[in-house]
């Protein structure tokens, strides 16, 4: 299916996000973003710590506004929605967070972290709160009895599945997996994606999933998107990430990566200094100051995405005979 | 080196190590991986002596240079750590004082364990610092911990952990905290570091990847015992452990199998 075909459930245009520092100086989170997200589909957002991955999905789920730009929710634009409008609208964007330990209220049994959606939009009533937790707990394979039970008497992993089962218990088009596997062990990692690969299936759920482990981005979605210094540089069909062309900073991530099927012998090919600070991003194109292919034109004109074939998208200069991307 | 034989260690009566041997020469680089819980961190801490309130080491004994450490007056433990034997930790941010510059711990503590000048202290820590890449050492000396970002702080972790040349490192997560393109460059230059000094490490890692990386012999634990040992070639391409197993088939890999149907 080519993307022309596929619904857009939601819209990123041109989306800006400026933060003022308390010294006057402005923080560029987030520089003239543009992504979609298709119905049914995962996108992935792959990018190390800075990069703008928090502040974007912040706006995407209506708790931040964006400076300038718009984001698009089936078509209606929802950046700058208030009160009940807004709270409608959410009701279908849930988001599943990377603590579980944290996310939930100490004193809170299990029944009403997951139901509290439900009663807060009168979907049931006090006295279907038991059957109906019961329902979400197996749904994401926890037994039912859990249900009278706290947060701290559970591991990481039936942590994370209980805000699974809260997140999608209002049956959202949208689920937001915000770093949702970094607290856990790698076997409770596969064990939470399998889950979550399930439900997509069952329910044909919209998700984006976010994570600086870009092996693990690569495997969960349709479509990958490489962030860095607010910046989407690359955005890749998951199969093909990192096989074909790729954007110089995606190449970088992916030989910094220690695999257990690397080859040992060779030198590591790493990136020297560190990103930038978001309060001082250099002229022309983000990525130069580390890049390894720096040419003149870097340090005067900024890429724009250019697509090298359907679904695929780079912005880089090296890459500067194929066509823009089209708005 | 350093001989670990048969330890049980139990926190409260409860063991949380139970029956861990390991045997080490000069220059060799051991790694601990495993789960959450499975008694990594424990078994470094118990190494350095270091057991937290309720810990004890209930059997067997460690050798660090002949010495029986578990055996060794409170004194002279306390002078080898930091010389013989040092750590780094998941993050180093956590370890110094938020209140104190950089500089002023890093002088406090080559003064604790070598007679020395403020200046001559100063000038042996900026020159460690810039050993381990820190651009600019007198700024990061000026530093306080919250000024420097992650890398940066672990930087100066390896830094002070490598100013007595020990014989001994033990490495508690110390990438875990990082971005992988961060990671690569602590790794790459805590390796420099053992290749000049000879340093054993024992590192402590959930990064199977890392583990196969940069050691000699990787023991795998869960549940406070080590279910399988061996070098890379056995663990990673000839497992027998069910665990073992199981961990490395839930590492999502670069050119692997996609989970998302298209």
């Amino acid at each position: 299916m080519s993307n022309t075909d596929k619904e857009v459930l939601l819209e990123a245009r041109d989306v800006t996000k400026i933060f003022r520092t308390t010294k006057g100086r402005s923080l560029l989170a987030n520089d003239k973003v543009n992504l979609k997200i298709y119905r049914g589909e995962t996108l992935g957002i792959a990018g190390e710590s800075g990069c703008g991955k928090s502040t974007f999905i912040r706006m995407i789920t209506m708790l931040d506004e964006p400076t300038s730009g718009e984001i698009l929710f089936r078509g209606q634009n929802v950046s700058h929605l208030r009160g009940e409008a807004r709270r409608q609208v959410c009701r279908h964007v849930q988001m599943v967070f990377q603590d579980p330990a944290e996310a939930f209220s100490p004193r809170m049994k299990i029944k009403d972290i997951v139901c509290e959606p439900l009663l807060n939009f009168r979907l049931i009533s006090r006295s279907q709160v038991n059957d109906k937790a019961r329902e979400l707990l197996e749904m994401v394979e926890l037994p039912g009895e859990f249900a009278d039970r706290y947060a701290r008497d559970m591991s990481g992993g039936q942590r994370q599945r209980v805000g699974i089962a809260r997140a999608l218990a209002l049956e959202p088009e949208l689920l937001i997996c915000d770093e949702v596997t970094s607290a856990l062990d790698v076997c409770v990692q596969k064990r939470i994606t399998d889950l979550l690969l399930k439900l997509q299936k069952e329910k044909g759920i919209t998700m984006a999933f976010i994570c600086h482990d870009i092996s693990l981005v690569r495997a969960m979605s349709h479509r990958t998107a490489i962030m860095y210094l607010g910046n989407i540089l690359e955005v890749v069909p998951g199969k093909q990430l990192g096989l074909q062309m790729s954007h110089p900073y995606t190449k970088a991530l992916k030989s910094s990566l220690f695999s257990v099927d690397m080859d040992f012998n060779e030198p590591l090919e790493i990136l020297e200094s560190e990103a930038p600070s978001p309060l001082d991003i250099p002229t022309g194109c983000p990525f130069r100051n580390r890049c390894r292919y720096v040419q003149k034109i870097c340090a005067t004109e900024k890429p724009v995405l250019r697509t090298l074939e359907p679904g695929h998208q780079i912005a880089c200069h090296l890459f500067n005979g194929f066509p823009e991307v089209e708005e | 080196m350093l001989n670990v034989k048969n330890i049980t260690v139990e926190y409260d009566e409860r063991p949380v190590v139970e029956d861990f041997s390991l045997e080490m020469g000069e220059g060799e680089i051991v790694s601990l991986v495993g789960e959450s819980g499975s008694g990594k961190t424990t078994v470094i801490r118990a190494i350095l002596g270091l057991l937290p309130e309720g810990g004890e080491v209930t059997r067997g004994e460690i050798f660090f240079d002949g010495k029986s450490l578990l055996d060794c007056p409170k004194k002279d433990l306390i002078a080898m750590r930091g010389r013989d034997m040092s750590m780094i930790f998941q993050d180093c941010g956590a370890m110094i004082d938020p209140t104190s510059t950089i500089g002023s711990q890093f002088i406090e503590y080559i003064r604790t364990h070598e007679k020395m000048g403020k200046r001559e202290a100063y000038d042996r820590a900026a020159k460690m610092l810039t050993a381990m890449r820190l651009p600019d050492a007198d700024n990061v000396m000026h530093s306080y911990p919250f000024q420097l970002s992650g890398g940066m702080r672990q930087r100066v972790g390896i830094a002070m952990a490598m100013t007595f040349e020990p014989k001994l490192l033990l490495a508690d997560e110390p990438t875990s905290a990082l971005d992988v393109t961060t990671q690569g460059q602590i790794i790459r230059q805590m390796m420099d570091m053992y290749k000049e000094h000879k340093t054993s490490i024992i590192i402590v890692t959930h990064n199977l990847g890392v583990a196969a990386y940069m050691s000699d012999q990787i023991l795998v634990m869960k549940g406070g015992k080590v279910v399988e040992r061996g070098d890379r070639e056995k663990i990673l391409h000839h497992p027998e452990d069910p665990y073992t197993v199981n961990l490395l088939d839930s590492i999502p890999k670069m050119d692997g199998e996609v989970y998302v149907e298209y």
